[in-house]
């Protein structure tokens, strides 16, 4: 059965190249980042601060919604024994990229102790904002956004939109890296409050504009019906 | 099972679905009808708490849908081919299902002997569910519903992408499956014909209210056809 749900994890193209993409982007990240803090370079910290965020997006939208290969709705309401899929699914992967995950944090304290609270705040803004800008773009396109496959999707078939996944989460990077220089003149507490508060309101917020997508989806839905009926 | 609607009501911009009152009774066969947006799906989506209540409370068994989720060892549901994992094979797909729903894996033997005419377990079983043809796809999600032995069957127009054999077919598994097991069916469907093939309760639904319930009688697909005459 533990063959199965690897199959399941793995036949999926988004399962294997989010872990994939984790790895790349983390270390990355980590890296530029460390390289531009400590030399002062714009273009180096924008894209280090850049990278970072986007690897603790794709690192939370995977985790957060612990299961990635099934379809929302179905996952709603089979009967799931979280003892059976979590072991094979949910927690293989999880513990493999946390254990990816918390490596490279420790890397980057160990290289560079003062940017622990900088990084604590990218990483709680980006829980709770990258996912909501994400939903705010599924209710502009009118489709339902699926949290288990951090995709896009219609009724029955799948849109998925990996470059928005980034191209949203490189915003989010830049608008950060904004916040940064415009605390540097506050000691970076500034920046701290800012993150870390979009972070919590991102989080509070999650919840209702999944219904709200839902809602939008179907009413979208009657509203083709009521027009092909008229 | 039993399924109760108390005063339930969803209402989206141009339009509203409200069902003061609603009992279907264990061992019931319900057959939903009504044209494109009369709100069917949106029934059934209530049913299994894939849509929130906005008034009222729908019960399974007592068991108030949205708050538990005891209902769903016994609830096998196939709305969409969302529900299908495309990239599993045939047999692994029902591997899984078996799994979710704690109940011993069949043979593909078994599963044909369920099956009969609807589909050819041994030469499907396995390809991968993305590489069959939309009917044959149906036919693998209603066949995994069926395979997880449920006391509730729900079906949102299964029949819609079958050929007329396999309409009637279905029809005929889902009737053998009724007399086997104690199990209520709630079906949707726009095949007046080949639905009336199965004797149970009709419901129509137009403009998100119920305008018919009835319990088949002999001249029931006369009265359901007068429906929506009259509608037109």
């Amino acid at each position: 059965m533990s063959w199965l749900y690897i199959k399941v994890l793995f036949r999926n193209k988004r399962a294997v190249f989010q872990p994939i993409n984790i790895v790349i982007f983390f270390y990355i990240g980590l890296f530029q980042f460390v390289v531009g803090a400590e030399n002062n370079l714009l273009i180096q910290e924008v894209l280090g601060y850049s990278l970072a965020i986007i690897s603790t997006g794709l690192f939370f939208t995977l985790h957060s919604y612990r299961l990635v290969s099934i379809n929302f709705d179905a996952l709603s309401v089979w009967p799931i024994s979280y003892s059976s899929i979590n072991l094979s699914v949910w927690l293989i992967s999880f513990y493999i990229s946390t254990l990816i995950f918390l490596s490279g944090f420790l890397v980057l304290v160990f290289l560079n102790k003062s940017l622990i609270f900088d990084l604590l705040s990218c990483y709680l803004f980006t829980i709770g904002v990258s996912n909501v800008a994400y939903l705010a773009l599924a209710i502009q396109e009118e489709k339902r956004y699926d949290p288990s496959l951090s995709a896009f999707s219609t009724k029955g078939s799948r849109v998925s939109h990996p470059f928005i996944n980034n191209a949203v989460t490189l915003c989010l990077g830049l608008f950060v890296f904004l916040v940064k220089m415009l605390s540097n003149w506050f000691g970076g507490y500034l920046f701290w409050f800012l993150m870390s508060s979009a972070g919590v309101v991102g989080l509070l917020l999650n919840p209702i504009l999944l219904k709200k997508v839902d809602e939008f989806v179907l009413q979208r839905s009657y509203l083709m019906k009521e027009g092909f009926r008229k | 099972m039993t399924i109760y609607f108390n005063n339930v009501t969803k209402t989206y911009k141009d339009f509203s679905l409200s069902i003061p009152e609603l009992h279907i009774k264990t061992g019931e066969v319900v057959k939903l009808f009504g044209k494109n947006g009369a709100g069917k799906t949106t029934l059934l989506r209530l049913i299994v708490d894939l849509v929130e209540v906005e008034n009222g409370i729908v019960t399974i068994d007592g068991m108030e849908t949205s708050k538990t989720a005891a209902w769903k060892k016994s609830t096998a549901c196939f709305l969409d081919d969302s529900f299908l994992i495309k990239y599993l094979e045939v047999q692994e797909y029902y591997k899984l299902l078996y799994n979710f729903y704690s109940i011993p894996s069949k043979s593909a033997s078994e599963v044909n002997e369920l099956a009969g005419n609807f589909l050819d377990m041994y030469s499907l079983k396995d390809k991968r569910i993305e590489n069959l043809s939309t009917g044959n796809q149906v036919k693998v999600g209603v066949l995994g519903t069926l395979l997880v032995e449920p006391k509730l069957l729900i079906l949102d127009e299964p029949i819609a992408n079958l050929d007329p054999e396999s309409r009637i077919i279905l029809i005929s598994l889902l009737k053998r499956y009724k007399a086997n097991n104690d199990c209520t069916i709630i079906l949707s469907s726009h095949d007046l014909n080949v639905t009336n093939r199965i004797t149970g309760r009709s419901i129509i639904l137009d403009n998100g209210a119920i305008k018919y319930d009835q319990y088949d009688q002999k001249n029931n697909l006369e009265k359901i056809q007068q429906h929506f005459n009259n509608s037109l």
